[in-house]
């Protein structure tokens, strides 16, 4: 029996020294008897370490451990604590200090001994960790994360789903989260094939995958962003992201800069405006101090007259200045491309500056090359303003000796030529440190150089600009004490097929007496007053009415000679009222010559006079010299008088028909005067015009300005077809205004006058339809 | 050739189209009047005219969209004339691109109309 329980026991040692179990069997005290040889390799401690109470103290995490779990141990051998025989888990402690998870099972044995077996775990264990690490990721974090097979279903949504887009992850599962979170099944369809496109081939069509917008579970809409990775098994992982708070602060910033863009707009706008509003006042300083030179006056209040003119013209460039560099500035400055004489126009500024020139005793030289081509096309408007600029800028820092101007063939080709223009000085000249400063705005070479020399140093910046927009080149040497050589290069087409023509220059008669009935429209008081004493000194009478449509009223009360006509005026502006003088009015005042005075110098203004029908345009604000030639130009003298003669005939007859607001006689002749259809119309147009008060109030009151546009564009043929001529500008005016929202918070006048009008056309119509119908 | 040629005449000012209609009964035509464009193609389409005359500018359905539903719907090749009011040159392009066969600007003679209408269906 012994034997067999000895070979029993030496079988089951070699069994259990073979297999990776630990086994420990302890006494009723506690003492620890045997370990199996794996549990030397798994703790590496040698068995001399861990016998007797050694296992106690050296296996556990601390001794206080171990000593409660010695304990626990007495107390179950000596039946007072349960053998708890369910597998449980606890760290081993091993020599090199590291922890091993072991699974343990305690067991009684023979003779009260207490015997516990554990299996290590560690790798499994870790692996649970991790999970539980993961999940704890999957759960915490703020964005979204999306497993979904190759067909796009969702396999796994993690929990954030419902934080961010208010599904629970089963709302979302399979196909589901394409038919909630898109609007469109076509849209989503495309979005899931362009996913499974990149994902498993790489491949990248237009659609947008890594942003995109997601209908949340209350309807409203987040912006989602993604990234996206191949995971195992043919899956793929959907990180998403909120990025509305992003998307909006993006458009709010979008929205910012628009904002910004907007006010610089203004800004210029501003400047534009604040320019044309400095001018017009200034405009009349320089204006009467012209008026007043021409009195009798003593020495002094000559010299202080010419004083204050001289400053009135250098503050009056300033501004041409500013506004030119603004529009320099947001691009607005229009080149044309038009065909002129170049030698003509080189010797047109330099005659101008000679008499600058001559005042300082200076000598102005002129050399054009004999190969420059005459007649180029070009900007000569800008070629003027840069040579004037540079012989201007020459003459002034120049106190003895000569400014000369070279114009020299720098590139010649067969249809173009770059043509240089050399302007030499022997003046004060430029610092060499300060000579690459001389372009920039508001430098002088010396900051006290403006206080000796005058200007607004914005000449060479605006120069400069001009010449960069002209495709140009501009630079300049100088040696200081010595002088300045400024040197321009610029491009010309050459016009080979307009032949340089010899213009005839307007003589002025000596006789300054014109003798005309002028009208003059414009608004301002003060240059009312100015252009009116100005026109009578030259023997002209002058009729002045303050807006478009008092314009359009005199001109049908009286004959004139010329208009001249204000572009921008309250009520009614220049442009309409003349195009109501040259259509809609009879025919002799159409042929009325009406000059546009402007403060508008740009082309597309020019054009848009000219457009309306205005004979001829002066820049406000005028020499005196150029009016009066103008003047000439349209006085058109002997014929008049024949011609208002037979006007006498003519006006007395409209005076009869002064009272009437209306006049049938297209309408009686269009219908061959049968009374019958006469009646028709009369009866239908007074219901029109009753229709027409009913909306044209009610818009009004609703300020609905399409509809008002709607009902004046509509009531405008019979306006004209019943002869209502003092309605029909109005109607004209309101109907632009309403179309193009225009003006309106200024419409009252007009509105009125219309009710008034057609009050009165009614009453006509009526008296009409009773006399028509007691015939 | 006893029965009438007819017309369409589509013009939302009434008294204008009243006289139009007149002048061109006078001259043996039948006027069918329409005071919007919608009215218009109602006309069109039941009275099959010989010739449209249309206004660019009306209610509802404009003279545009009149010209287009004529050529492009009801595939009939019927000449239209349309009235347009000054600073709508634009629109007289479009009107001929669309299909429009001659245009007269608003303010025209009646006379002028009543000769271009004649030439147009002799």
């Amino acid at each position: 029996m012994e034997s067999i329980d000895i070979e029993k026991l030496k079988f089951s040692e070699l069994i259990l020294n073979e297999i990776n179990l630990i086994v420990i069997s302890c006494d009723k005290n506690g003492n620890v008897l045997y370990v199996s040889n794996a549990t030397e390799k798994i703790s590496g401690y040698g068995i001399e370490s861990l016998v007797g109470n050694l296992w106690w103290e050296n296996t556990f995490f601390s001794k206080e451990e171990g000593h409660i779990s010695k304990t626990k141990v007495i107390n179950t051998l000596s039946g007072k604590l349960p053998v708890n025989s369910k597998p449980h888990e606890r760290k081993l402690k091993c020599k090199d200090g590291s922890l091993k998870w072991i699974e343990w099972r305690d067991s009684f044995a023979q003779d009260n001994m207490f015997v516990s077996v554990g299996v290590e775990i560690s790798d499994w264990k870790k692996t649970e960790e991790i999970k539980k690490q993961s999940d704890t990721i999957i759960n915490s974090v703020d964005s979204m994360i999306f497993v979904s097979d190759r067909d796009g279903h969702v396999i796994f949504a993690s929990p954030s789903v419902e934080k961010m887009l208010g599904y629970t992850p089963n709302e979302i599962l399979g196909d589901k989260w394409w038919n909630i979170t898109f609007d469109n099944t076509q849209q989503a369809l495309k979005v899931k094939n362009a996913i499974s496109n990149y994902v498993f081939f790489h491949t990248k069509d237009f659609t947008d995958i890594s942003k995109r917008k997601i209908k949340t579970k209350d309807g409203s809409y987040k912006w989602i962003e993604w990234q996206l990775s191949k995971g195992v098994n043919n899956t793929y992982i959907s990180i998403g992201t909120d990025i509305t708070n992003k998307i909006n602060e993006q458009i709010e910033l979008k929205k910012a800069k628009e904002t910004a863009e907007k006010s610089l707009k203004v800004k210029d706008e501003f400047l534009a405006n604040m320019s044309h509003e400095i001018r017009t006042p200034l405009n009349a300083v320089i204006g009467f101090t012209d008026l007043l030179l021409e009195t009798t006056l003593n020495a002094e209040q000559r010299a202080h007259l010419e004083t204050m003119k001289n400053s009135g013209e250098i503050l009056n460039s300033l501004i041409s200045n500013v506004l030119d560099l603004s529009k320099l500035d947001s691009n607005k400055l229009e080149i044309e491309s038009i065909s002129f004489n170049l030698h003509k126009k080189i010797n047109e500024v330099v005659k101008l500056m000679k008499i600058r020139a001559d005042e300082k005793n200076l000598s102005l030289e002129l050399f054009i090359n004999t190969d420059i081509p005459t007649q180029v096309f070009g900007d000569p408007t800008r070629l003027s303003q840069i040579l004037l600029n540079l012989i201007g800028n020459a003459i002034k820092f120049t106190n003895e000796g000569s400014v000369t101007v070279r114009v020299l063939l720098a590139e010649d080709f067969e249809k173009s030529a770059t043509i240089s223009f050399e302007i030499t000085d022997t003046g004060i000249g430029i610092v060499s440190n300060k000579i690459n400063t001389v372009f920039g705005a508001f430098n002088q070479a010396k900051s006290d150089t403006s206080r000796i020399y005058g200007g607004t140093g914005l000449g060479l910046t605006i120069v400069k600009k001009i010449v960069k927009l002209l495709k140009g080149t501009i630079d300049v040497k100088s040696t200081f004490g010595r002088g300045s050589v400024f040197n321009l290069n610029l491009p010309f087409k050459k016009d080979t097929i307009t032949t340089s023509s010899v213009d005839v220059e307007v003589v002025i008669p000596n006789n300054d007496q014109l003798g005309l009935k002028i009208l003059l429209v414009e608004d301002n008081k003060t240059n009312q007053i100015l252009a009116k004493t100005r026109l009578e000194r030259w023997n002209c009478t002058v009729d002045i009415a303050n807006n478009g449509i008092e314009g359009v009223k005199k001109v049908q009360d009286a004959r004139y000679d010329v208009i001249l006509m204000d572009i921008q005026m309250p009520v009614m502006d220049g442009y309409e009222a003349t195009k109501i003088i040259k259509n809609d009015l009879s025919k002799k005042t159409s042929l009325i010559p009406i000059i546009a005075m402007t403060a508008y110098t740009s082309k597309s203004d020019i054009q848009r006079a000219l457009d309306v029908g205005m004979n001829d345009y002066i820049f406000k604000p005028f020499k005196s010299k150029d009016l009066f030639a103008l003047l000439v130009k349209y006085s058109g003298t002997k014929s008049n008088i024949v011609k208002k003669e037979l006007d006498v005939v003519e006006d007395k007859n409209e005076e009869l028909n002064e009272e009437k607001y209306t006049d049938l006689s297209y309408l009686k002749e269009e219908s061959f005067n049968e009374s019958e259809i006469i009646k028709l119309l009369i009866e239908q147009f007074l219901k029109d015009l009753k229709d027409f008060l009913i909306v044209f109030n009610l818009g009004l009151e609703e300020k609905n300005w399409d509809l008002l546009h709607g009902a004046t564009h509509k009531i405008k043929p019979s306006v004209s077809m019943f002869g209502i001529s003092k309605l029909e500008p109005i109607i004209q005016e309101l109907t632009n205004r309403f179309r193009h929202k225009n003006k309106l918070n200024e419409i009252s006048d007009l509105t009125s006058s219309c009710v008034d009008i057609i009050g009165k056309v009614k009453l006509e119509l009526e008296t009409e339809l009773k006399s028509m119908t007691n015939e | 050739m006893s029965s009438k040629k007819k017309i369409v005449l589509a013009e939302d000012n009434s008294t204008l189209s009243l006289l139009l209609k007149f002048r061109l009964e006078k001259e043996g035509y039948e006027l069918f009047i329409a005071e919007d464009g919608k009215k218009a193609l109602e006309l069109i389409e039941n009275e099959q005219p010989e010739l449209v005359l249309t206004d660019i500018m009306m209610p509802y359905v404009s003279g545009l969209e009149v010209i287009s539903h004529v050529r492009n719907k009801l595939n009939m090749n019927t000449p239209i004339i349309v009235f347009s009011a000054a600073g709508q040159e634009e629109m007289v392009l479009k009107a001929f691109n669309l299909g429009a066969s001659d245009f007269m600007g608003k303010p025209f003679s009646p006379n002028e109309l009543v000769m271009r209408v004649k030439r147009m269906l002799s």
